[in-house]
């Protein structure tokens, strides 16, 4: 299918995970090509995340061979897309209370104004929740990347990531 | 009054059982397996996480073979391993271990999985 994908994704779902594991993310695709965006703390060790200072906590790429157990897809127009642009090149910082699942829910509820749920006990998000709110839509109408889901009256909302 | 409430919130969500620190091996994508020589290289990608990170292998060499387990580390934690992982590309991680051609399982909670010979 032709267009801007968006994709949102957790690599585990439900409760048999613990309320810490696991990590969410989106991903845009586009002419063919695929490209991730995870929200990451600078503290994390791995080599491939690397502390970059105040800069932005949006890290590109990380995710591009990671196997998302629970995916969702929704075709975006070109105002939507652009949007998605705008959001991903703030200066958006990691912390407990805003991780990677609610960067990734946070910003496609402001773009598309559709809930895709990730909070968990104490209202705090999780990648588990995510997921398993991501397979309950999907039982209900699943989506792929060549079957993305299409909103009637594309919403368009403000730019800001609550 | 609630940043306290938060802290010790997360405390408690952060402590993980010890059984936690290993990663279950459905957590754990084996990309490949290669034996040269004394040497066999197993080549890993851990399931990517936000709060933890595989450090490397625990080692258990007994008298027929050998045991390794992932490790599953908090950020920001010291976690001790017999051997670190070195990055390789795409997201693999490999560690090599000298196995002199003896078999290779890895361990998780539970369960127990041939690597070498296939």
């Amino acid at each position: 299918m032709a267009g801007v994908i968006l994709g949102i994704h957790s690599n585990v779902a439900g409760d048999k995970e613990s309320f810490t594991a696991g990590h969410a993310w989106l991903s845009i695709t586009s002419s063919g090509t695929t490209t991730t965006y995870g929200l990451w703390p600078d503290s994390h060790p791995s080599p491939r995340v690397i502390d970059n200072g105040n800069k932005s906590d949006i890290r590109i790429g990380l995710e591009l061979n990671s196997q998302a157990v629970a995916s969702r897809y929704y075709k975006l127009n070109g105002i939507q897309a652009s949007q998605f642009n705008t959001l991903i090149s703030k200066n958006v910082h990691w912390q407990y209370t805003h991780n990677c699942s609610s960067f990734a829910t946070d910003t496609v509820y402001a773009i598309l104004k559709k809930d895709v749920d990730a909070d968990d006990y104490f209202g705090l998000e999780t990648p588990r929740e995510l997921g398993r709110n991501i397979l309950l839509l999907e039982a209900k109408s699943p989506t792929s990347i060549t079957n993305p889901r299409i909103l009637k009256d594309n919403p368009i909302s403000s730019t800001s990531i609550s | 009054m609630k940043a306290i409430y938060i802290y010790l919130l997360l405390l408690t969500l952060l402590s993980c059982k010890e059984s936690d620190m290993i990663y279950n091996l459905d957590k754990v994508t084996i990309v490949n397996v290669e034996q040269n020589e004394n040497i066999v290289k197993v080549s890993y990608r851990p399931l990517m996480e936000t709060l933890f990170f595989c450090p490397g292998v625990l080692i258990n060499k007994t008298a027929d073979n050998i045991e390794i387990s992932f490790v599953r580390c908090k950020i920001k934690s010291d976690c001790p391993v017999t051997l670190k992982s070195q990055q390789g590309e795409e997201g693999v991680d490999f560690v090599s271990i000298e196995n002199k051609g003896m078999p290779v399982f890895v361990l998780s909670e539970g369960s127990k999985k041939k690597l070498f010979p296939k």
